[in-house]
């Protein structure tokens, strides 16, 4: 297990302490997922699946790909960029995603599947965080959370949803998270954005 | 680092039946219109395939030497076209358009334009192959048959499932009686790579609602690299 520094602000450091501890941890998944790279594996063979934070530099919904670029901040200080994917830009744009839904300088947690090549890698779940104590945190789950899975049930059963996506296609939702969410969370599945994992 | 913005232009189909709209022709079925897919999760419909499939000692062989990252022409190059078969495995909508002679299939995926001759005309001698290959169509009562040939080989599906130049495939399109949702079983010939015949099966969902959207495709550049994320982020913005 590797741990690496936190690149946060004040507000996202309270929101977040429970949450979050920009760990990379291996975590069973199928192996066979359609990606456009070659993912890397853990050592059973299933699909790895980190959890990273960072902030925004650009979203820009694309076929086949959508995009999201991230930096991320290490222990020492650097900077570290990240090429985040999607689904492709008429299936996200259908599910509700728009590319002002978060824009440079926001703060970022996500789950991905890493591809073998460094900086690269599957979006699976996004967490926005909230620019003011008062506002709720935004977290998108996606790809290999899609459908009636038991991840999309435990989230559904916790907390509200924010109304922007298109459900009936039962790929994307987006779910509110505020303080006191968060707090509950961390408790019930802990680890670095525990309640996405499997 | 490459960097490539490929945009592409929807094919227009001049005279042809309005989108989600179904036509009933004499003796052929009213299926023509959009389709979306079913629920799917992992980048692909569920599909449907052989518990074993009937590999010969060759085609094993290939299977296992199966390489993604440097077999996939898809892994490779972010926009590199959808051949034949593995395109009708894609999760984008189609449109399937009814034409004097032809049926059409569109693929929002990367703009995928397959024409189908229903005259039987057999492939010329000097036929080329192509990512599409060469296809003929025709009606056995309300199932639209396809066979298909002359493909650049590669892969049947995602994965390893390989698919051989001399391979054949033949789609049988239907709907079950009083449903909406169209059935696709692919059969794959190819002995040099399968002892027997077998099938591969998906389905669509009808979706009148919908409408094909064009597929301008933006390459992230090479895998084997980590990107250059100065480089991209420019790129994007200028978009």
């Amino acid at each position: 297990m590797i741990v690496r520094h936190h690149h946060t602000n004040s507000r996202a450091r309270a929101l977040l302490g429970l949450l979050l501890a920009y760990i990379v941890v291996g975590w069973p998944q199928p192996a066979d997922s359609h990606h456009s790279f070659v993912t890397r594996t853990t050592p059973d063979g299933d699909d790895a699946i980190e959890v990273i934070e960072g902030s925004v530099r650009i979203f820009k919904i694309l076929n086949p790909h959508g995009a999201l670029v991230i930096d991320t901040v290490d222990a020492a200080g650097n900077t570290e960029g990240w090429l985040l994917e999607l689904s492709p830009a008429a299936q996200l744009a259908r599910e509700g995603w728009t590319e002002d839904m978060v824009g440079p300088g926001d703060l970022v947690t996500v789950s991905i599947f890493p591809s073998v090549t460094a900086n690269r890698a599957r979006l699976r779940a996004l967490l926005i965080h909230g620019k003011a104590d008062s506002e709720p945190g935004r977290l998108f789950v996606s790809y290999g959370i899609r459908g009636d899975t038991p991840i999309m049930q435990r989230l559904r059963e916790r907390l509200p949803v924010c109304g922007t996506i298109e459900a009936s296609y039962q790929r994307t939702e987006c779910f509110l998270i505020d303080d006191d969410a968060a707090g509950a969370l961390a408790q019930e599945f802990p680890g670095p954005m525990g309640y996405v994992m499997p | 680092m490459k960097i490539r913005v490929l945009l592409t232009s929807t094919l227009i189909v001049g005279g042809l039946p309005a989108v989600g709209t179904p036509q009933t022709a004499e003796s052929q079925p009213s299926f023509f219109g959009v389709y979306a897919a079913p629920i799917f999760d992992d980048g692909v419909p569920p599909l449907h395939e052989p518990d074993v499939i009937p590999f010969t000692e060759e085609g094993r062989r290939v299977s296992e030497a199966y390489n993604p990252g440097r077999d996939d022409p898809g892994m490779i190059d972010d926009c590199a076209p959808d051949p034949v078969p593995s395109v009708v495995w894609s999760g984008p909508p189609i449109e399937i358009l009814e034409e004097p002679g032809r049926i059409v299939i569109r693929y929002e995926r990367a703009n995928v334009v397959r024409s189908i001759d229903l005259a039987g005309t057999p492939p010329p001698a000097d036929q080329p192959h192509t990512y599409l290959g060469y296809s003929i169509g025709r009606w056995e009562g309300d199932v639209l048959i396809i066979e298909t040939t002359h493909m650049s080989g590669g892969a049947i599906s995602e994965g390893s499932r390989p698919l051989s130049r001399d391979g054949r495939i033949t789609e049988r399109y239907w709907r079950e009686p009083g449903e909406s949702d169209l059935q696709l079983e692919v059969e794959i010939y190819d002995p040099a790579y399968y002892t027997e015949a077998f099938t591969m099966s998906r389905s669509y969902v009808w979706a009148p609602d919908e409408q094909l959207q064009d597929w301008g495709c933006v390459d992230f550049g090479p895998k084997d690299t980590p990107p250059d994320i100065d480089e991209l982020v420019r790129m994007l913005e200028e978009l």
